[in-house]
């Protein structure tokens, strides 16, 4: 079998199109490698095998017609995070109150994927509706960096960069996806907030959601994107504006580096170094970096959080073992129903995310509220900062956190290491976090790039440049997987 | 702001959950720095600011008045604990 | 010591649109349980809403038809709490930023004309329905109820008493019946009525503590709890207690209300804006092509037809009873040279064909040419009134053309002067005793006479022509 390890999604897509390499083998060498590494990885609540090749199959046949609506990934093998619903196939969001689970409906992002020729390799696990640190608080059992598996990572980034999947899409609605990208030395995009449909992505936040990709480059990542952006009728808040995803040039781009970020307490000096070395080597290559303040900083990251929580306590109310999910069957009345069903089926962290979110609701001064006029002042306070600079730079997290096992409180590790990620889910920002070097003590550090809303053109721009610029390690095979 | 017992008594019932003894007693202490981060959001002046909701602010999106057909309500069924013919049963609530 | 009323009035309307107000699916009446529903609508996980255009559009109807301020700006909150028939454990309403407000409706009772204000008018969506097992301990949920498009009334507490609170349901009902918004049936559940009552001692400006009563299923229910729970205070208060922020629940037939939950112990709903959806922005070329579409309300058409047509009150009322009424006299009156006589034939036989038979206003269907044409006939004396009660019966129930139905009776009316004198002679022979009678001065005989006269003619003749000639003969 060819060794395809080494290559991004989109050289597969090309050497799949020009038929010099098969789908069923794009598969089978994924399948090969899931069977190696997933002991170790856990990445994988369901692998479909069957279908995966079945899939291959029906796949091969549209290109050997030479179908012209196949996208440039078409046949390319991929993941999506159980998040994610797929008509028919369980899907858990992570969690034990869905362990049974089987939606009647599609995710609409799956659905443009599908139609786009992607194969679907299996499920991945993520936080429980995707609030946590990176992965660690999912009920089947976290994802682990392959790395260093004394930590835990989001499924889709972890299938990625275990070389598993050539691409995923996960949720980033507390900002997991590109923390665990992060730490993994994989590439991962989050778009506008609402350019990509959340119909069908099971998900304890709305307005600090969005569906991410992760690739092993920024390209791949950008490519996924456009198969499945763009305004979906069933979500309401999807965007008839076209994003402006043009590539410029990098000659004159003009970056921001935020004092607070790189100078507050706790700044791992390691991770602080690599990035700012990396804004160096964007300096190199035409960018013009100059200092900037972010408007009402100290206050981004109790904001996104009092939002997280007070969405997360209405959006999982729904969960009550009615419907559908788990449902205590011991109970003599209703209320009893609800507190057992849920308290049994909801693990540990996501009740807390709940009781904090009812809190911040109910109090007379009511922190939820104070949160959205905040997110208005912040996003008014961008406006004038993306006059002045296209984009922001930044590290992806404060410090390495701690290893899984060690963890005293998944809470308030979720509060700190959303540090740099909160704004862009604040504010609705698009992000790319790019690897960059490597930590002292092993794990991989990425840079983080925040763009203006539509914005995703500059971002990528650069992005793309830097990893051309650079080169990078593409295989996890290095790490002895 | 700080969680007394009552309070984390309402929270709970707000929440339709109970936690078990070590979490209660965990929960007040775990949150303490959080809450503090609120104090702080709290102090921010916010006069004449409405707040939003979502990051952006969508207008005027509708849905024409025209039926799709349901489907999906066998499926959506099929995933119910607990039925009786085309209902679905719950336990009564204690009045 | 003595006592007035202040009350509220809250109305919820289900409108009368295709589909749900935040999802695609049918919004129908009496289908088999839970075939109406969808993953939006039974909140399933990812599941988002999507705003139904004709909610708003009758929203804006309606706001504009009772005189109400729209904002400019409008958007929807989630009000949390857990209940069955409520899947998402939220409900999508309007608390910040309602859609109408400031309105106001006239109402005249026997005592008084007076505006009742409106505070406002919002959307939200409907529950699902619980049936509550009689015996056993558990509740079967049917969701095709839930996510039908509600509009909620609320008045100003400007209510002084029951008749006050009819008045104002009853022009309320008519005017968004006319505007076509809803078919505000209280049986079936698209129109629901709330109240809240408190007293005070008459005279005093102090606020007053009301009483909110719920499961109101008529309007002569709304008279009876009113009154029940105005004197049911005005007891406490006079024994020097305190009234008690309290929502009761009505039972008409024990003639009492209930408590339901205190106030005080309601679920904390803790309102937030719904991040799912857009905001609404109404600008003025919306509102006034929503205008511009308005109808004729009621209270309109029967001042028109009064001033324009010479009808009668009492008749303008029976005209006025549904739109579909309305709708005929009007066509018909635009297609026949006598409203007036288009309004008689259908406020008194139309009307009464529809009590004998039950039917519905929706279901009714008299074809207004073919009423015209009778009422042009009956005008020009091709057939006397009698006989037009016959054949609009004819036309009613089986949708008969009255030429052809008149023509294959041989009723039209018979006006030989020669048939209806010989007809009258033989009367006259016949029946000496009441012609003794009648010239002795009994006028009834004459009716009798003329009666007689008609059976004769088989109920064509020409009662002007017969009233003429018995006279001639009765007299001369």
């Amino acid at each position: 079998m060819k060794n395809l390890e080494n290559l991004t999604a989109l050289e597969l897509g090309e050497l799949i199109r020009r038929r010099a390499v098969s789908c069923e083998e794009a598969v089978h060498h994924c399948l090969e490698l899931m069977e190696r590494r997933e002991p170790r990885l856990s990445a994988f609540l369901e692998i479909s095998r069957e279908k995966a090749l079945s899939d291959a199959k029906e796949m091969q046949k549209r290109v050997d017609a030479g179908d012209q609506t196949l996208s440039p990934l078409a046949g390319v093998p991929m993941a999506l995070s159980d998040s994610i619903c797929i008509r028919d196939l369980k899907t858990t969001g992570g969690s034990r109150m869905l362990q049974n689970f089987h939606p009647p409906y599609s995710a609409t992002v799956w659905e443009r994927l599908k139609t786009g020729g992607a194969v679907l390799l299996g499920k991945t696990a993520l936080d429980e509706f995707g609030m946590g640190v990176s992965g660690e608080t999912c009920a089947f059992g976290p994802a682990r960096n392959v790395w260093d598996n004394r930590w835990a990572l989001d499924g889709s980034v972890a299938a990625v960069a275990g070389g598993e999947a050539f691409y995923a899409l996960g949720s980033d609605g507390t900002g997991a996806l590109r923390r665990s990208a992060a730490m993994a030395g994989v590439s991962s995009l989050r778009p506008t907030w609402g350019t990509v449909s959340r119909y069908g992505v099971v998900s304890g936040t709305s307005s600090l959601e969005q569906v991410g990709v992760v690739g092993r480059t920024i390209s791949d990542c950008a490519q996924v994107l456009a198969l499945i952006r763009g305004r979906d009728h069933r979500d309401s808040t999807t965007s008839q504006v076209q994003l402006a995803d043009e590539r410029s040039s990098m000659q004159g781009m003009k970056i921001g580096l935020p004092d607070c970020y790189f100078h507050q307490e706790g700044m791992d000096p390691c991770i602080k170094e690599r990035v700012l070395s990396a804004a160096k080597q964007l300096e190199g290559l035409g960018a013009v970096l100059f200092p900037v303040e972010l408007p009402i900083v100290d206050l981004i990251l109790p904001a996104y959080f009092a939002i997280a929580c007070g969405e997360a306590s209405s959006n999982l109310a729904r969960y009550d073992g009615i419907r559908y999910g788990y449902s205590a069957n011991d109970v003599e009345n209703l209320q009893e129903l609800y507190i057992q069903s849920r308290s049994r089926a909801l693990g540990n962290q996501i009740k807390k995310y709940i009781l904090l979110g009812n809190l911040f609701l109910s109090e007379k001064e009511n922190c939820y509220n104070k949160a959205l006029q905040v997110r208005e002042l912040v996003v008014q306070g961008l406006d004038n900062l993306f006059d002045r600079c296209d984009m922001i730079l930044s590290p992806v997290v404060p410090s390495i956190p701690l290893p899984m096992e060690e963890k005293p409180s998944q809470l308030l590790e979720c509060y700190r290491q959303s540090a740099f990620t909160a704004l862009a889910n604040l504010a609705g920002l698009p992000a790319v976090t790019v690897p960059c070097g490597y930590h002292s003590e092993g794990l991989p550090i990425s840079f983080q790039l925040m763009g203006k809303p539509y914005g995703e053109g500059k971002l990528l721009t650069v992005a793309e440049t830097y990893q051309q610029s650079i080169g990078f390690s593409k295989t996890p095979g290095e790490v002895g997987a | 702001m700080k969680i007394e017992d009552e309070l984390l008594e309402r929270l709970q019932e707000y929440s339709r959950i109970q936690l078990t003894k070590q979490e209660l007693e965990i929960f007040p202490a775990e949150v303490g720095p959080i809450l503090a981060e609120m104090d702080k959001l709290m102090s921010q002046k916010t006069d004449g600011v409405r707040g939003m909701g979502s990051p952006r602010v969508c207008f005027n999106v509708f849905r024409e008045d025209v039926v799709e057909p349901s489907t999906a309500s066998n499926a959506i069924l099929k995933e119910a604990p607990a039925r009786q013919g085309r209902h679905i049963r719950v336990p009564k609530a204690v009045e | 010591m003595s006592w007035e009323m202040v009350a509220g009035v809250e109305v919820h309307v289900e409108l009368a649109t295709k589909t749900k107000v935040f999802c695609g699916c049918a919004n129908a009446f009496g289908a088999e349980p839970n075939t109406f529903i969808c993953p939006v609508c039974t909140g399933m996980p990812g599941a988002l809403p999507t705003l139904n255009r004709q909610v708003v559009n009758y929203a804006l109807r309606a706001g504009l038809a009772l005189g109400c301020d729209i904002s400019p700006q409008t958007a929807f909150d989630r009000k949390n709490y857990f209940y069955p028939d409520l899947p998402k454990a939220y409900q999508i309403s309007q608390l910040f930023l309602p859609i109408c407000q400031n309105g106001s409706l006239e109402i005249e009772t026997k005592q008084v004309t007076k505006q009742i204000r409106i505070r406002q008018i919002h959307i939200e969506e409907d529950t699902g329905k619980l049936m509550h097992h009689p015996t056993q301990p558990y509740t079967l949920v049917d969701f095709n109820r839930c996510g039908v498009p509600l509009l909620e009334i609320v008045s100003q507490p400007d209510i002084s008493d029951a008749d006050e609170a009819i008045a104002y349901l009853e022009n309320l009902r008519e005017i968004l019946l006319f505007l076509g918004v809803s078919d505000c049936k209280m049986q079936e559940g698209s129109l629901r009525v709330d109240l809240n009552v408190s007293v005070r001692r008459r005279g005093s400006k102090e606020p007053s503590v009301p009483t909110e009563l719920k499961n109101i299923n008529s309007f002569q229910a709304v008279g009876r709890a009113m009154r029940w729970e105005a004197a049911r205070q005005i007891q406490v208060l006079e024994a020097g207690g305190k009234i008690l922020r309290e929502t009761r629940r009505w039972d008409d037939g024990k003639n009492q209300g209930v408590v339901m939950r205190s106030k005080e112990e309601a679920e904390h709903y803790r309102y937030m804006p719904e991040p799912d959806l857009p905001v609404m922005v109404i600008d003025q070329d919306w509102i006034e092509r929503v205008r511009k579409d308005l109808p004729e309300l009621p209270r309109e058409k029967r001042i028109r037809y009064q001033k324009e047509m010479g009808i009668s009150r009492q008749e303008a009322c029976t005209l006025t009873g549904s739109p579909q009424m309305a709708v005929l006299f009007e066509q018909t009156a635009a297609l026949c040279h006598n409203p007036r006589e288009a309004a008689h034939l259908i406020a008194g036989e139309v009307a009464r064909l529809c009590t004998e038979t039950a039917t519905r206003p929706e279901d009714l269907k008299v074809d207004a040419k073919k009423l015209a044409a009778l009422v042009d006939m009956t005008g020009s004396g091709r057939i006397n009134r009698t006989v037009g009660k016959e054949v609009v019966e004819q036309i009613f129930r089986y949708n008969v053309d009255p030429e052809t139905y008149v023509a294959e009776h041989g009723l039209a009316m018979v006006c030989d002067p020669d048939v209806v004198e010989a007809a009258v002679r033989k009367v006259l022979q016949e029946q000496a005793k009441s012609v003794a009678d009648y010239r002795n001065g009994k006028e009834r005989a004459f009716g009798y006479l003329v009666g007689q006269v008609m059976k004769s003619l088989k109920g064509k003749g020409d009662p002007a022509l017969v009233h003429r000639v018995l006279h001639q003969l009765l007299d001369g």
